[in-house]
């Protein structure tokens, strides 16, 4: 797993979001993370755990105490981890926001948690969890390990490194248990105890058993039960022979009662038949009156159909008479009213000729009412016309008027407009050159005072400047006089002491000589030493230096002062050239401001008269537009006007002077329209009234011929009929027709009637034969005693039914009995199996949960394999750190009387010879084994957790409790260790690796008391 | 001809095991190094960085380099040309260097703002020494103001080509510098530049200078122009057969020629190696058991406190270390199971058998192995 990138938000000390960008350490292996105390170093570590497993890398601290205080409210506490793992990129992100709250004091509600995890695909991020279990259960499956197994290998905690190390062999086993999944031994050690006790009991439950089955028979033993198993067949066989005797005797018995009933069932039979034979007797008897009734009813239905034909016709005969003495009546009337419409419609013609004459008429009322309509509107039209001229003629006089005095002010507007123009814009520009004149001299006249200014002030410091520079330079003459003076003087002492050990022959130290005609003598004036000469000299130079100091700075004053001069004179002449006072220039300055003053608001004015005049124009144009319209309309009125007058002229004429009354018109109009009307229905109902008489008339005539011709018809059919009917009566023999008249039975009845007897006819016979036949076989035989013969069947029934009951019981119980023996067989064998797998797993059992000679159970002898192999690997990293001093070993004897747990350590001290107990190691000890341990059981963990990849290790301090050699030794193995291509990350505020350490992640506090992060690589 | 003394790497304050060198410092400084100066008397003295062991040195140390150029200064008249290497702290290191300037002392210890030589006149021989004190890219990237210089190699081609254009070429140039430079010797007494970096620089990129003047590595030696004087004292056991010396340098008409001169140490370092009961014998007969010792054994087995008693005879051992210690694997026959765990070759069955062979003192039967496997029937097979 490679760090890319962590990203924190309200977590910890971070109040804003930052973000650490690994890939900015230029692929450095190795890093720093430093910043103050508090600034926030191992929250970073916590940020990735946090991201990954939902807790912190210490003491199981969640998002409660992970969020930082001072936050607001509407800041999520947010963590984003995004890392590699082989060519996979990863991102797991935990997000909590909080409801805002009423006040600071109250405690923070938690308003919505998100937690994601996403893989890279492309330049897309999948999304592959959405909830805090799944990406918990997500990043164990990617790394490998589960938060507590992350925290022990891929981080050393601050504070927490020396776990594995010191940690007793009950803690070492859970941490080393986790990471090499070896509490699956400790399940087989279960599984075998387990298994165990499951053959215990099957061993106890097999006894228990074979027990209760014995008891089950009343036996304590095999050959009791094998006793029992005889008697009980004997018992078998005698009831067996019992009930084959009891079976003879029921079927004997069963068939004389068998016999019994069906005998009393035949006589009981017979006197069944015999009431029936005698019913169907008397039944017969009371239908022989209908025979005669039956027999009547034939022949009269058959004569019935000639009667009903003669009634028949007859009817039809009297019904034609009755019509045609009907209609001769009703042709009677007929005709009167005929002969009355004539006439009427005989004067038809005179009315119809009156109506012509009214239509006339009414043509003519018409158009005379159209005229008089037309002659009024064209009055009113005129009056109207006449109105509307007077009113438009008053009209155009007042636009005239209205023209001329628009005229009038238009000149006036020109007039103001040329006045101004004249007298106050064109001079503006003059004012204005004028004004830039002045405001320049006045500058000019600043100037010169601020230039006349600065070189006074520079005069008067070059005369300071020039007296101190005397007097520094007084004092460094002197100083160095009394420096030479005292060089002389030391000089002349060394002269003086090398020439006190001359001796004539013994060449001299300084020159060789042999001679010494003149030997150095001592001087009067005061000893000096080299210290004090050196002093003395020190004093002169920096004297010196002062007084060429403030030389070359009073050379630098008058090169100011000339330059000064310059500008000042330039300034003068500039002056000179304006040819006006100084004093002279703010009232002229004023008098010309004024006058510009006033000339732009005379300008702002001419726009408003040039506003005014051009809207005068339009007026003016308008006003002329609306007198010419006007014009023409009084034009157009009174050519209206003259059209009108011809018009009532002529109508007058059409119309004449008396018929202009139009109601009068209209109400004669109306008069002859109504008498129209009523003459033109009158002729058509008469009209109409006459056809129809007519034709009814005709009809009736001819309705009265056809009836006649049919009654003839009628009586020809009517005595052909009788005659008929008379001849079947006799032939029948019926004399009276009242016999007819009353028959009321119809054809249906009949027939009922004769099945009805023919079918009692039948049932007696056959009643008679069966009832015959019945009495001649069992009319004589007498009935038996069927109580007695059913009490013998069942006492024989009971009796072996009981037999049979015994036999069962008896079957059952020795079935019971074999059944027993096979299965306490089988147990018995089953007994001594389970006997001897008990024993063996027994001995397993014990062995593999430490009840063997080194009470070391099977998973405490891996985790010894484990942890020998990390020790292996980590003496390789030790022995480098101690220079060869120190190396781990496992404790392999008893360490403490409450038994061996063999996961305990020991440190050999090459120097001392010998093993003694880690903790007796310094606090700089402690960690470099803690950190050699922490490697070796990165490097097994990697080797066995097969495609696990440990790419990285953090390690929170510990660097602070080394000297510098030591840390020099530590650092120089890092460097070894990152060639190994490992990313190791180290927390630590040591300045010394602040310093060795390319790549830092370094951390500092706001103003505001976040933490904000900057990554450097030098 | 210009006379001058190369030297570096003094680790003022050095501690070693746990013991302080600085008595074995100022033997150098005051029996050896200054009267050497004063007889020889150099026109100027390079001390190519590594002053102090540390940013923060003791007291006592930089008292002993207080009064080295002090009396350099007063009684040698000799410019004195220091640069700071990456053990020193380099603001902590220039306290009152404009001032010594004047003095002949110059403490460079940052890049220069006008790059300058210090100038060796002497006759008719003139000499330009371009002091570079140690740096870091980032320092170079801000002084050239170039963003592309990562590396240590690309920050010292950039900075030599940036003053090429002030090197009068027709004198002798010569470049002080505390580096890396590719191809070289090392020791362990060394600290690498940077942890997790590459300070390498390549050789070539000083081809433009007469002689380069180094700092940095231990081992006195040469790469064409490139000399290391490595350090005047041994620092690390792996120096033992160092001969350290200060470089003699001599130009005259521009030939330069470069004479190694022997530093005698008072306490020589090196190792002890054989049995216990050999090097104990030995140590009674050895005339310089004053020398810093370490003691590697030879011995199978743990020897009862070997410092204590070597001690005895070596009042100065250091150190040391025992090839048992190395070996130790064979502990209760688990060797072989081990080594099926480190093939990944590993076999519960196997495991299971061990156990119970190692453990309970039992054989195991088919029958055994059978239960077993029942019992772990449906777990995974694999530790």
């Amino acid at each position: 797993m490679k760090p890319l990138k962590v990203t924190m938000q309200a977590f910890g000390p971070y109040i804003e979001k930052c973000t650490v960008d690994f890939d900015k350490l230029n692929k450095n292996r190795i890093f720093l993370i430093t910043g103050p105390t508090g600034s926030g170093k191992t929250t970073i570590l916590d940020a990735m755990c946090f991201a990954l497993y939902g807790m912190a890398t210490g003491e199981n601290r969640q998002w409660d105490l992970m969020r930082n205080t001072a936050a607001q409210d509407n800041i999520a506490t947010y963590v984003q981890f995004e890392f590699s793992i082989g060519n996979d990129i990863y991102k797991f992100e935990r997000s909590r926001s909080y409801k805002i709250r009423k006040r600071k004091s109250d405690k923070p509600q938690e308003l919505e948690t998100t937690v994601y995890a996403y893989k890279k695909n492309g330049d897309e991020w999948e999304k592959i969890a959405s909830t805090g279990k799944a990406a918990t259960a997500l990043a164990t499956e990617l790394l490998g390990f589960n938060r507590d197994q992350f925290v022990q290998v891929i981080i050393l905690p601050q504070g927490e490194f020396k776990k594995l190390l010191v940690a007793k062999s009950t803690e070492k086993s859970e941490i080393l248990e986790t990471l090499f999944s070896a509490s699956r031994w400790k399940m087989i050690a279960s599984n075998a105890a387990n298994q165990c006790s499951k053959l215990s009991e099957e061993l106890n439950s097999i006894s228990a058993m074979r027990e209760t089955l014995l008891k089950n028979h009343n036996t304590e033993n095999f050959q009791q039960l094998y006793d029992l198993k005889n008697n009980i067949s004997l018992n078998l066989k005698e009831l067996s022979t019992q009930s084959i005797e009891l079976n003879n005797k029921l079927n004997k018995a069963n068939t004389e009662l068998q016999d019994a009933k069906s005998v009393i069932k035949n006589i009981e039979n017979l006197e069944i038949l015999k009431q029936k034979y005698e019913k169907s007797k008397d039944e017969l008897e009371s239908v022989a009156d209908k025979k005669q009734t039956v027999t009547n009813g034939r022949k009269i239905l058959s004569v019935l159909p000639y009667y009903s034909t003669k009634n028949s016709v007859y009817n039809d005969l009297n019904n034609n008479k009755k019509k045609i003495d009907k209609l001769t009546l009703h042709i009677s009337s007929l005709k009167q009213n005929l002969n009355k419409a004539k006439i009427l419609a005989d004067d038809i013609p005179n009315k119809r000729k009156q109506i012509n004459e009214n239509i006339i008429a009414q043509e003519k009322l018409k158009q005379s009412i159209s005229d008089a309509n037309l002659l009024s509107n064209l009055f009113k039209s005129s009056k109207k016309l006449n109105n509307d001229l007077i009113i438009l003629q008053d009209n155009i006089k007042n636009l005239n008027r209205e023209l001329e005095n628009n005229q009038t002010k238009l000149s006036e507007g020109e007039k103001t407009w040329n006045d101004i123009q004249k007298n106050y814009i064109l001079n503006i520009p003059q004012f204005e050159a004028k004004i830039n004149f002045l405001k320049s001299a006045q500058i000019d006249y600043k100037v010169l005072d601020e230039q006349t200014k600065y070189y006074d002030n520079i005069c008067n410091k070059y005369s300071q400047y020039k007296t101190k520079t005397s007097q520094s330079l007084l004092i460094a003459n002197q100083k160095k006089a009394i420096a030479d003076k005292a060089e002389q003087l030391m000089l002349a002492d060394w002269a003086y002491r090398l020439s006190i050990n001359l001796n004539d022959g013994k060449p001299c130290p300084v020159c060789g000589s042999i001679e010494h005609p003149f030997p150095a003598q001592p001087h009067d004036g005061q000893a000096i030493d080299k210290e004090k000469y050196l002093q003395l000299r020190q004093e002169a130079d920096n004297a010196i230096k002062i007084s060429h100091e403030n030389t070359l700075k009073l050379e630098s004053l008058q090169t100011e002062i000339n330059s000064a001069k310059v500008l000042m004179d330039t300034a003068k002449k500039n002056c000179d050239i304006r040819d006006i006072a100084k004093d002279d220039i703010e009232p002229e300055l004023k008098k010309y401001q004024e006058q510009l003053n006033f000339a732009r608001k005379k300008e702002s004015q001419i726009d408003l008269v040039e506003a005014k005049r051009l809207k005068l124009i339009d007026e003016i144009e308008t006003l002329k537009k609306n007198i010419t319209q006007a014009n023409n309309q009084e034009l157009n009125l009174k050519a209206q006007l003259l059209s009108n007058n011809n018009q009532i002229e002529r109508l007058k004429t059409t119309i004449g002077d008396n018929n202009h009354d139009i109601v009068t018109l209209e109400k004669s109009l109306q008069k002859i329209i109504n008498e129209t009307e009523q003459l033109t229905s009158w002729c058509d109902l008469t009209e109409k009234n006459f056809s129809a008489l007519k034709e009814q008339y005709q009809n009736v005539l001819s309705e009265i011929e056809f009836n006649t011709n049919l009654n003839k018809e009628l009586t020809e059919k009517y005595n052909t009929a009788l005659n008929t009917y008379l001849k079947q009566c006799q032939a029948l023999g019926i004399a009276n027709e009242n016999d007819i008249i009353n028959f009321n039975l119809t054809e249906k009845s009949i027939s009922e009637m004769e099945k009805d007897i023919s079918e009692k006819e039948d049932t007696y016979k056959t009643d008679a034969k069966i009832y015959k036949e019945q009495n001649k076989l069992y009319g004589n035989i007498a009935k038996p005693d069927i109580l007695a013969i059913q009490k013998n069947y069942d006492d024989i029934m009971q009796q072996r039914s009981q037999c049979d009951m015994q036999y069962g019981t008896i079957k059952r119980q020795l079935e019971s009995l074999d059944q027993t023996i096979i299965t306490l067989s089988s147990i018995e064998q089953k007994q001594v199996v389970l006997d001897k797998q008990y024993g063996k797993m027994k001995q397993l059992s014990n062995f593999l949960s430490g009840k063997n000679q080194f009470n070391t159970p099977i998973h405490q002898f891996v985790l010894g394999i484990m942890l020998e192999e990390i020790i292996i690997s980590a003496n390789q990293y030790l022995l480098r750190f101690s220079r060869g001093q120190y190396s781990l070993l496992r404790v392999d004897r008893e360490k403490s009387g409450k038994g061996y747990m063999g996961m305990e350590l020991d440190v050999i001290d090459a120097h001392r010879g010998g093993r003694r107990d880690v903790k007796t190691l310094s606090g700089g000890e402690i960690f470099l084994a803690s950190l050699s341990l922490a490697f070796g059981l990165s490097d097994v963990v990697q080797r066995f957790a097969g495609g696990i990849h440990l790419d990285s290790i953090f390690i929170d301090e510990g660097f602070g409790s080394l000297d510098s050699e030591t840390l020099e030794t530590a650092m120089r193995a890092l460097n070894d260790i990152q060639s190994s291509g490992r990313v190791v990350g180290i927390i630590s505020h040591v300045s010394e690796l602040k310093n060795r350490i390319a790549a830092r992640i370094e951390i500092n506090t706001d103003i505001n008391g976040g933490s904000h992060i900057s990554v450097k690589d030098i | 001809m210009i006379k001058r003394l190369h030297t570096s790497d003094w680790h003022l304050g050095r501690i070693i095991y746990g013991r302080s060198l600085l008595n074995d410092q100022e033997y150098f400084i005051n029996n050896f190094f200054l009267p050497y100066i004063k007889d020889y008397k150099p026109d100027a003295i390079i001390i190519a960085g590594d002053i102090y062991d540390r940013k923060i040195a003791p007291s006592q140390a930089i008292r002993l380099f207080d009064n080295t150029i002090t009396e350099i200064c007063l009684e040698c008249n000799t410019q004195l040309i220091i640069i700071s290497g990456n053990h020193d702290g380099a603001d902590r290191l220039t306290l009152g260097s404009k001032l010594l300037s004047n003095m002949g002392v110059h403490f460079i210890s940052r890049i220069p703002e006008t790059p300058e030589p210090i100038v060796i006149n002497n006759q008719n021989e003139c000499v330009n020494i371009w002091p570079l004190p140690y740096f870091e890219p980032v320092d170079m990237r801000d002084y050239l103001n170039n963003d592309k210089l990562h590396s240590f190699n690309d920050s010292y081609k950039s900075y030599i080509k940036y003053i090429s254009d002030k090197m009068p070429l027709n004198q002798t140039n010569i470049l002080t510098a505390h580096c890396f430079v590719t191809g070289s010797k090392t020791s362990e007494s060394e600290s690498p530049l940077y942890i997790g970096g590459s300070g390498e620089v390549h050789k070539d990129t000083f081809s433009l200078f007469d002689y380069v003047a180094l700092g940095h590595l231990h081992a006195p030696q040469c790469i064409n122009n490139i000399y290391y004087s490595g350090s005047p004292l041994k620092y690390s056991f792996d120096e033992e057969k160092h001969t350290k010396c200060i470089n003699k340098i001599e130009i005259n008409n521009k030939n330069i020629s470069v004479e190694k001169i022997p530093v005698p140490a008072q306490h020589d370092m090196r190792k002890i190696i054989g049995k216990f009961d050999e090097l104990i014998e030995n140590a009674k007969h050895d005339k310089h058991n004053e020398d810093y010792i370490f003691a590697v054994l030879l011995d199978d087995v743990p020897i009862f406190e070997p410092v204590a008693r070597l001690r005895e005879y070596y009042p100065n051992i250091l150190g040391l270390e025992s090839s048992w210690m190395y070996k130790q694997s064979n502990q209760n026959n688990r060797d072989m199971l081990r080594k099926s765990i480190e093939s990944n070759k590993i076999d519960d069955i196997q495991i299971f058998e061990q156990f119970l062979s190692q453990m309970c003192g039992y054989e195991s039967t088919p029958e055994d192995i059978q239960i077993f496997n029942d019992l772990t029937s449906g777990d995974d097979k694999n530790i």
